[in-house]
């Protein structure tokens, strides 16, 4: 690796955060359909941070970006976007707030959240027409400067997003974004559509974004192991609350919550030198019945090691400087994962390496 | 629902299936249940070729997988093994044999005796491929009582096995709930209940786990693997990444522009990629890192869809490109076993990394 850790020197903290999230419970739906999406999220992002957001799919990800630009309402905490209260604010103020394009969101699918009929020039041009800016040769100037932010040349100033490549797709998205100055961009899978060279890219395009404009900003993801390339803290979200929250290099390197070892166990590889295997955090049949009832843990109903204490939900805990958990078994469950059964059938590769195989493919793994 | 257990009720083994059917040997014909010839195929309506020359072949108990860039021909390839292609595309040369069988010239209602009994695919999307209005379980006896005839009894109670076979928890509940009230997984592993209902001897599986939760793909793997050991089940296996298709195959076929570029052992392939682009794959595939590393990138665009280059397709992006690799079409060499590669400096023992560090 020729990496020059970027950002290996995690931003300070000792300003006040630009985005503060405190203690929200959102509730989607009314009457028997309402469903409690998020519950008791507290999340600070302070300037110039690029935070992972990670969980499965229903965790609250989206909802949680949707809320932070006023497109859901708390039921319950507030939100605090650069000291002023938003969540509160109504409807006039809320939408100046939203106009003035100081938090963008930006898509998975380009393809489906950019106007087809609109060329790239029209797109990135239209929050600054919605903030209030008249004057054409302005637009055109700022629309540019997004362009050469992202590096897309101005060839497809005139193309609509049917004509253009992917990851061209995705760039628009971003200069949209970047057209109205914001200060933070909350990127919903922005890279899930894409494979893997341009995922790489754009990752990479943030990372940029966040050095030479000083951005902060979110971004939710599956993929565990890009994060890894650009993150500086990483923020695990499981049925609608934070289960973990560090920065991003200690906890990939021994996570201190089963949920967020399960998500590394389970991320794709090409090695097979996991410490931990799916299998051992993963709850078999011989494990006791799953801890339930209205107070327990959100994880204690697919989590192998939990106990009594876990009837009853766990707070989000400092472990160590910015990194806490809310796990009651946080210092035991490592320990007991170790101790069960890899199960399974063995990885492909671990079969393929089978006495008998020739010593010429054995893997020298660190060749890349 | 939580996913753990999968176990797969051994009474419903095909009969005369053992595990560990497929040979090693070089001559394999006998147990081949996949053969790609030399396979062009045309697009908008015979405008552009978008597959030219492919050739592979799938045995009994064997996870291939395709691997390469979106446009590459992974899935066109895919669906002319199914005998679906899109309309305006056409078989322009070259054989597909299925079971020792050539089924290019096979009209549709052949094709649909095929279909199911001996082919089974799953595909990116679930819910898309499943009446949204109508039980999975029904669906699933359906298949069970078109394509083998059983009764409704019979297929009830085997689609219940199947159900649990795939690792869906409570069959009897699963089978009365339509689509809708099913997970991502859930509804991966009904698919994959019907693809397998009436024991095909082919699986394949487009992208079929690329909208799953990593924690569901992860079973979903687990799960073809377990089916393949139990079954002799052979596996087709797309995807756009690496990592998943080194994680589930036997062996990997790396596809760029419309040919294949390298194919090997998945093993090989990984630890020892001989073509440039399956070495640049390889650096931008997430590895299973998780440490803080500089995200690496494929300089430049692959080519337009069936655009006519001169020598080697690969070459405008290739760091180690020299004028020999323009100059004409590249043959595939072999350069271990079963392990050929398409470059002209397949001998070189060319390192893109070292390359692109200089």
């Amino acid at each position: 690796m020729t990496a020059v850790p970027a950002g290996a020197t995690l931003p300070p903290h000792d300003v006040p955060p630009l985005l503060a999230v405190e203690s929200v419970d959102v509730v989607l739906g009314r009457g028997w359909r309402a469903a409690r999406v998020l519950r008791a999220v507290d999340l600070r992002i302070w300037p110039g941070e690029i935070v992972g957001l990670v969980g499965e799919t229903g965790s609250g990800k989206t909802t949680l970006a949707r809320t932070v630009v006023g497109l859901a309402d708390p039921a319950a905490g507030q939100i605090v976007f650069d000291g002023a209260p938003i969540s509160t604010l109504r409807r006039g103020a809320r939408r100046a707030q939203r106009r003035r394009g100081h938090v963008q969101l930006v898509f998975q699918d380009p393809l489906r959240s950019l106007d087809p009929d609109l060329t790239v020039a029209q797109i990135v041009g239209e929050g600054l027409e919605i903030r209030g800016e008249t004057d054409q040769e302005e637009i055109r100037r700022r629309v540019l400067g997004a362009l050469e932010k992202v590096g897309l040349d101005v060839t497809v100033l005139h193309s609509t997003p049917g004509q253009i490549s992917g990851g061209q797709r995705q760039r628009v998205s971003i200069a949209r974004a970047l057209a109205t100055e914001p200060r933070m961009l909350i990127c919903d899978e922005p890279v899930s559509a894409l494979d893997a060279s341009n995922r790489n890219y754009i990752l990479r395009l943030l990372g940029q974004l966040r050095d030479s404009l000083g951005l902060s900003i979110v971004v939710i993801s599956h993929d565990l192991s890009s994060l890894a390339g650009i993150a500086d803290r990483v923020v695990v979200l499981y049925r609608g609350r934070i289960v973990e929250d560090g920065p991003v290099e200690q906890v990939f390197a021994a996570p201190r919550h089963p949920y967020t070892a399960l998500l590394m166990a389970s991320a794709p590889s090409v090695r097979h030198d996991r410490p931990l295997s799916p299998h051992q955090l993963r709850r078999t049949d011989a494990d006791p019945g799953p801890v339930t009832g209205p107070d327990a843990c959100v994880f204690a109903a697919r989590c192998p090691f939990a106990a009594d204490a876990c009837a009853a939900q766990p707070a989000l805990e400092t472990v160590d400087g910015r990194w806490s958990v809310a796990c009651h078994r946080r210092e035991e469950w490592g320990a007991l994962a170790l101790a069960r059964d890899r199960g399974g059938p063995r990885p492909a590769a671990a079969r393929r390496a089978a006495p008998g195989t020739p010593a010429l493919w054995r893997p020298s793994r660190d060749q890349n | 629902m939580t996913t753990s257990n999968l176990s797969t009720s051994p009474d419903i083994a095909a009969p005369g299936t053992v595990a560990g059917l497929r040979s090693d040997g070089a001559d394999g014909a006998a147990d081949e249940v996949l053969r790609v010839d030399d396979l062009h195929v045309s697009v908008h309506h015979g405008a552009a070729m978008a597959i030219r020359g492919i050739s592979l072949r799938v045995r009994a108990g064997e996870i291939v997988g395709l691997v390469g860039e979106s446009g590459s021909g992974k899935t066109l390839t895919c669906r002319t093994a199914l005998g679906v292609l899109p309309p305006g595309c056409a078989i322009e040369r070259g054989t597909v044999a299925f079971a020792g069988q050539d089924v290019t010239a096979r009209s549709r209602r052949d094709w649909e005796r095929l279909h199911g009994s001996h082919i089974g695919a799953v595909f990116q999307d679930p819910a898309s491929y499943l009446t949204p209005s109508i039980t999975v379980g029904s669906q699933l006896a359906e298949v069970l009582r078109v394509k083998l005839g059983l009764g409704r009894r019979a297929a009830h109670r085997r689609a219940l096995e199947l159900f649990g076979a795939v690792g869906l928890h409570q069959p009897e509940r699963v089978y009365h709930q339509i689509p809708a009230e099913l997970s991502g997984g859930m509804l991966q592993r009904a698919m994959i209940a019907i693809a397998i209902s009436c024991d095909p001897q082919l699986l394949v599986a487009d992208e079929a786990t690329t909208a799953l939760d990593v924690t569901i793909q992860a079973e979903v793997i687990e799960l073809l693997l377990q089916l393949r050991d139990q079954r002799g089940l052979a596996v087709l296996f797309v995807s756009h990444d690496l990592a998943v298709v080194t994680e589930l195959c036997d062996r990997v076929v790396v596809f760029y522009a419309g040919e294949v570029v390298e194919s090997g052992p998945a093993e090989e392939i990984v630890t020892r990629p001989r073509h440039p682009y399956t070495q640049a794959l390889l650096q931008v595939a997430s590895v299973g890192d998780f440490r803080r590393r500089e995200l690496r990138v494929i300089a430049g665009q692959p080519p337009r869809v069936g655009a006519d280059i001169a020598g080697c397709r690969f070459a405008a992006r290739c760091p180690a490109a020299i004028s020999a690799c323009r100059a004409g079409a590249v043959q595939p060499v072999l350069v271990g076993d079963q392990h050929q590669v398409r470059c002209v400096r397949a001998a070189d023992a060319v390192n893109v990394a070292e390359l692109a560090a200089r």
